[in-house]
């Protein structure tokens, strides 16, 4: 740094702050005479940071059972479902919601569980708006009585049905294993999951920080993830 | 609490105390949760947060939660704590737009450092200040000289923090300075 007060015409009184005298004011290394007020206010600034803080009653516990082990947020599952239902679209929420009714009420009226007169307005509901189709109970005991006429229910009939109603692996979503779920790939072989951005020297770069990307939640599900309205799960 | 910061208050016991909280060893999560709380509630108390003591918990229930992935030394720890506070400062003011008024929130802290004596009140009246003086600061100016004041990081590390470039963040810093150097001069500061 090339010494002050040699040019001609520059200010008497002040020094402008440059990169090397920032550094030194930040560091609390010693400064020049002139800059003394500036570096006793970022010493004030720097004593702000002094008090001890009490942690919250959740962390104090946690902290005193060790009992981050294993987690990989501090947020329940439940906590971080409503949080992930909250940033939905309206659109959205409205077919989850319709999709999770219509699953539960199917599996409802598939079980019989309804009165007889709920039972059959809500068959006739359901078979209006889906593909599914509940059997008459007045035919049930002549769909019976035509199997044992007939030598009953062979095993070429079950092996169509399970032709035509099993599951299909190689639906969407689907990749691999029939029992293994994993998002499939948007088109151009761009992974369906975002690589972690946190470049910060020392974060766990290879780990999802589900906290810090906001709507990126690895606990819930993809949304691509077949979705069968006849499930009654 | 010397000119030189805070940095490197474990030392060479880091690793140590690192392993044993990865373990779930409550004395460790303490001593870390010691050394840089006082600095992530500081840093949220100038930044203006509404809940500054609640959102340090928050960071650090983040913190501890994925320390087990967590690979670095001291330094490295403080910079990805400041990371993580910094992000749930941004998911607060995200959640609650609040006018930079809410300065006023500081007041409940200051209020508790406050004591009987003349020096008590004299530090009060000083840290408010503090706190006003920062506050007109920019956003970007105050962000960087509080990380790299409070946080103790460097210029590498707070851009990252910031997403700004080195160069952009020492050009903040000066201007800040700058700034700052001008109020304290023409109106003086109680410190």
């Amino acid at each position: 740094m090339s010494g002050w007060g040699d040019d001609v015409g520059e200010m008497p009184t002040r020094r402008p702050i440059d990169d090397a005298s920032a550094e030194a004011l930040l560091r609390g290394a010693a400064v020049p005479r002139e800059m003394e007020p500036l570096a006793g206010f970022v010493r004030a600034i720097r004593s702000t940071a002094g008090q001890p803080v009490r942690p919250s009653r959740e962390l104090a516990e946690r902290m005193a059972s060790g009992a981050f082990v294993g987690e990989v947020d501090g947020r329940t599952t439940v906590g971080r479902a409503l949080s992930r239902l909250a940033s939905l679209s309206l659109r959205t929420k409205v077919v989850t919601g319709l999709v999770a009714t219509m699953t539960g009420l199917t599996g409802i009226t598939a079980a019989g569980a309804l009165p007889d007169a709920a039972q059959a307005r809500v068959e006739s509901a359901i078979e209006s708006i889906t593909p599914i189709d509940f059997p008459d109970p007045a035919e049930f005991g002549q769909e019976v009585a035509e199997d044992a006429q007939d030598g009953g229910i062979d095993g070429h009939e079950i092996s169509e049905d399970a032709r035509e109603q099993g599951p299909q692996p190689e639906g969407p979503g689907y990749q691999g294993k029939a029992d293994e779920y994993r998002p499939a790939d948007p088109p151009g072989g761009a992974p369906a999951v975002p690589p972690p951005n946190d470049t910060t020297p020392g974060a766990p770069a290879d780990q999802p920080e589900p906290d810090d990307h906001p709507g990126v939640d690895p606990a819930v599900p993809p949304e691509n993830l077949p979705v069968d309205p006849t499930d009654p799960r | 609490m010397t000119g030189g910061g805070f940095r490197l208050a474990i030392g060479e016991g880091f690793d140590e105390v690192l392993n044993a909280a990865r373990a779930g060893a409550p004395w460790a999560f303490e001593r870390l949760y010691t050394d840089l709380a006082p600095a992530v509630a500081g840093y949220l108390r100038l930044q203006s947060a509404a809940e500054p003591e609640d959102l340090t918990s928050e960071a650090f229930l983040g913190v501890f939660a994925r320390l087990s992935s967590f690979q670095g030394n001291e330094q490295h720890l403080r910079s990805w704590v400041f990371t993580i506070a910094h992000r749930r400062l941004i998911d607060e003011r995200r959640r609650a737009v609040r006018n930079r008024s809410t300065l006023t929130a500081s007041n409940e802290i200051l209020d508790r450092i406050g004591g009987d004596t003349e020096q008590d009140a004299l530090a009060v009246i000083g840290s408010r200040r503090v706190y006003e003086l920062c506050a007109e600061l920019s956003d970007d100016q105050r962000e960087v000289l509080i990380l790299r004041i409070v946080g103790d990081l460097t210029v590498e590390q707070v851009s990252l923090i910031v997403d700004k470039s080195v160069g952009a963040v020492k050009a903040l810093q000066r201007r800040a300075l700058t700034s700052l150097r001008r109020r304290v001069e023409r109106e003086g500061v109680p410190l």
